[in-house]
């Protein structure tokens, strides 16, 4: 038997053949990275990292009068300390610019760009990207701030705020908890956390530019709660704090209220028994109507509702997600 | 300007052939006006344009002839030895292209020890120098006023100076025979492609025109199998046209070759029909793409 001889390309190498085009074409212009002037690079104003230093403090020493003063000089000795190693090896990581005008804007990289003014280079690598959109600018700077351990809430606020505004802009929609949850990659609960920030009002935002409040889960109980008599009450208390206020429960020992706690008892409670199964239709329905449990409402949907058992089993499911889904600061009191 | 790099780093697909074949065809059939540039030290190309010249004292390969406007009693010529080659540029030289029998096409030689030397640096800051080169030349103000189109041909090789022709073109043509080694060249040049795409700048990017099945053979399966393969995993840069395996090319390449260029045969010929087609379909894809 005779088998007609085929020629074919070698696996391998029709599998880099491919993908090689298939990245050239989808990557095009990704990878353009020259050396450019310090001159021709600009800041963004808008960056949310914001240091607090001006370019002249930068360079000629901070005056100590200055409020400032303590903050200043430590972003100014991190700074000399970046320098320091530019001088020895240089910028190795390449700053992130686009063209804006006649100059060229910084999207990532804006401490390597202060050091190399201090350690006095004339050119830097730079990674030259197309303008990106608004929205995408400020997720970007986000994703680049957020690891960082000493962004303050203020600066967080104000990145959030700029990426809200932009997400309007270009999708015609808010930014809920579930585009953050998503963007940022957090956990339900700092999601729920970041969209409550992004209601503060202006007493509670001139807070966090205080520095008073620092803490984005009290930032949202404030926000979340109910009770606007008490809730006026503790801002005020935290308006006259001198430092940053860390928990509410300092206040409620203060103001002489004893800290509650939602749950008395850690003991198991017997919730009782009714006979007309309507109201435990009525109590799961009213318990899914908050947001919290939202996302678990699809579970309850076909549940038989002329099984008693069926019914014991929807209510323990219910009360498991209140557990996982309300931290106890989060629980109603009464 | 359009610049049409000829590249494949196997030797002896085509690509000497591939680049007089496009240079007469935009100078003879499209009346624009052509440079040619040859990179490849071996001088293959301007061996056809020219009676490129051997110098017992250089080892290497071969020079350009006297310059036609060369002067020696001139006081502006004083500075220069008469010779002029495209490898000037990596050597801080001017460059005079030479005209040839076509009115509108003129040539930049090679110059195979200048070349063989600049494909043979490694210093990191020179292999660098070398590489932005050529496309400074090529960006020189009275180039770019002087001609339509730029094609050229390169040394059968990935180092600086391909990379230097890479760098300046704004096309790339891959000619390649369908046999298994070629079709790896095919690959080493894809790959450059790729890097130089994305590194260049979005408003400045490097085309792709595609492979050309070179010396083409339908009696065995094995070149039409490897097309066929070829053109699976990357349909959109396999061209359709090929040009045959036929003597006709040698006798052409030969010197003293009458008539000269194939696009002086008759029009019934086979051979010009095939390579006809295939600049055609040439200048549509490099149409296609728009700048």
């Amino acid at each position: 038997m005779s088998i007609k001889k085929r020629f074919t390309i070698a696996p391998d190498l029709a599998s880099g053949l491919r993908n090689s085009i298939q990245s050239a074409s989808a990557n095009l212009g990704q990878l353009h990275y020259d050396m450019m002037s310090l001159d021709i690079i600009e800041r963004d104003p808008k960056n949310p990292r914001q240091l607090q230093l001006s370019f002249d403090e930068m360079l000629n020493g901070i005056n100590k009068s200055d409020s400032d003063y303590a903050v200043k000089l430590k972003e100014r000795e991190a700074l000399i300390e970046l320098s320091e190693s530019v001088k020895k090896i240089g910028i190795k990581n390449a700053i992130e610019v686009y063209k804006d005008g006649v100059k060229y804007r910084i999207i990532t990289g804006e401490r390597r760009y202060w050091a190399a003014m201090l350690a006095q280079q004339k050119s830097v690598p730079v990674r030259i990207s197309q303008k990106p959109d608004e929205f995408h600018l400020r997720y970007t700077q986000w994703v680049e701030n957020i690891n960082r351990q000493d962004l303050s809430l203020w600066e967080k606020l104000n990145n959030l705020l700029l990426m809200a505004d932009a997400y309007m802009q270009s999708r015609q929609q808010t930014l809920t908890e579930e585009v953050i949850q998503k963007l940022l990659g957090v956990s339900s609960i700092q999601a729920y956390r970041y969209a409550a920030l992004l209601k503060a009002d202006d007493k509670l935002v001139k807070l966090i530019q205080l520095g008073k409040l620092n803490n984005l889960k009290l930032v949202q109980q404030l926000v979340t709660m109910k009770d606007l008599g008490a809730r006026n009450q503790m801002i005020a208390w935290i308006f006259s704090s001198k430092d940053e206020v860390t928990s509410l429960a300092a206040y409620k020992l203060v103001a002489g209220k004893t800290v509650r706690s939602a749950l008395k008892t850690e003991k198991p409670i017997q919730l009782g028994k009714v006979k007309n199964q309507h109201i435990a239709k009525q109590l799961i329905k009213i318990a899914l109507s908050d947001e919290r449990l939202e996302k678990h409402r699809h579970i309850f949907q076909s549940i038989d509702w002329s099984s008693s058992v069926a019914i014991k089993r929807a209510f323990q499911d219910l009360f498991k997600k209140i557990e996982s889904e309300f931290t106890r600061d989060e629980m109603v009191v009464w | 300007m359009k610049i049409i790099a000829v590249v494949n780093n196997k030797g002896g697909v085509g690509k000497t052939t591939t680049s007089r074949i496009l240079a007469e065809y935009f100078s003879i059939i499209k009346h624009k006006k052509v440079l040619a540039l040859d990179m490849d030290p071996q001088a293959n190309f301007s061996n056809r344009y020219l009676k490129m010249e051997i110098d017992p004292y250089q080892q290497e390969g071969r020079i350009p002839p006297l310059h036609p406007s060369y002067d020696p009693h001139a006081k502006d010529d004083e500075d220069w030895d008469g010779r002029s080659s495209i490898a000037g540029i990596f050597f801080g030289e001017m460059v005079f292209p030479y005209t040839t029998y076509i009115d509108t096409l003129e040539i930049s030689p090679s110059h195979s020890s200048k070349l063989l030397l600049a494909e043979a640096v490694t210093r990191e800051e020179v292999v660098q120098k070398v590489y932005d080169q050529l496309s400074k030349f090529l960006n020189l103000a009275d180039v770019r006023s002087s001609y339509d189109m730029v094609i050229i041909d390169t040394p059968p090789s990935k180092g600086p100076v391909t990379i230097s022709v890479v760098r300046a073109a704004t096309h790339l043509l891959i000619p390649s025979i369908m046999e298994p080694q070629p079709i790896e060249g095919i690959y080493g040049m894809i790959h450059l492609w790729k890097s130089e795409t994305l590194r260049r700048p979005n408003h400045d990017p490097l085309h792709l025109i595609g492979v050309l099945p070179n010396s083409f053979d339908r009696r065995g399966i094995i070149h039409k199998d490897h097309y066929d393969s070829l053109k699976h995993e990357m349909p959109d840069y396999v061209l359709q046209s090929k040009i045959a395996r036929r003597l006709i090319y040698a006798e052409a390449d030969a010197d003293g070759a009458v008539p000269p260029s194939i696009f002086m045969y008759p029009d019934k010929n086979l051979a010009k029909q095939e390579v006809l087609l295939a600049c055609q379909e040439i200048e549509e894809r490099m149409s296609s793409y728009v700048d």
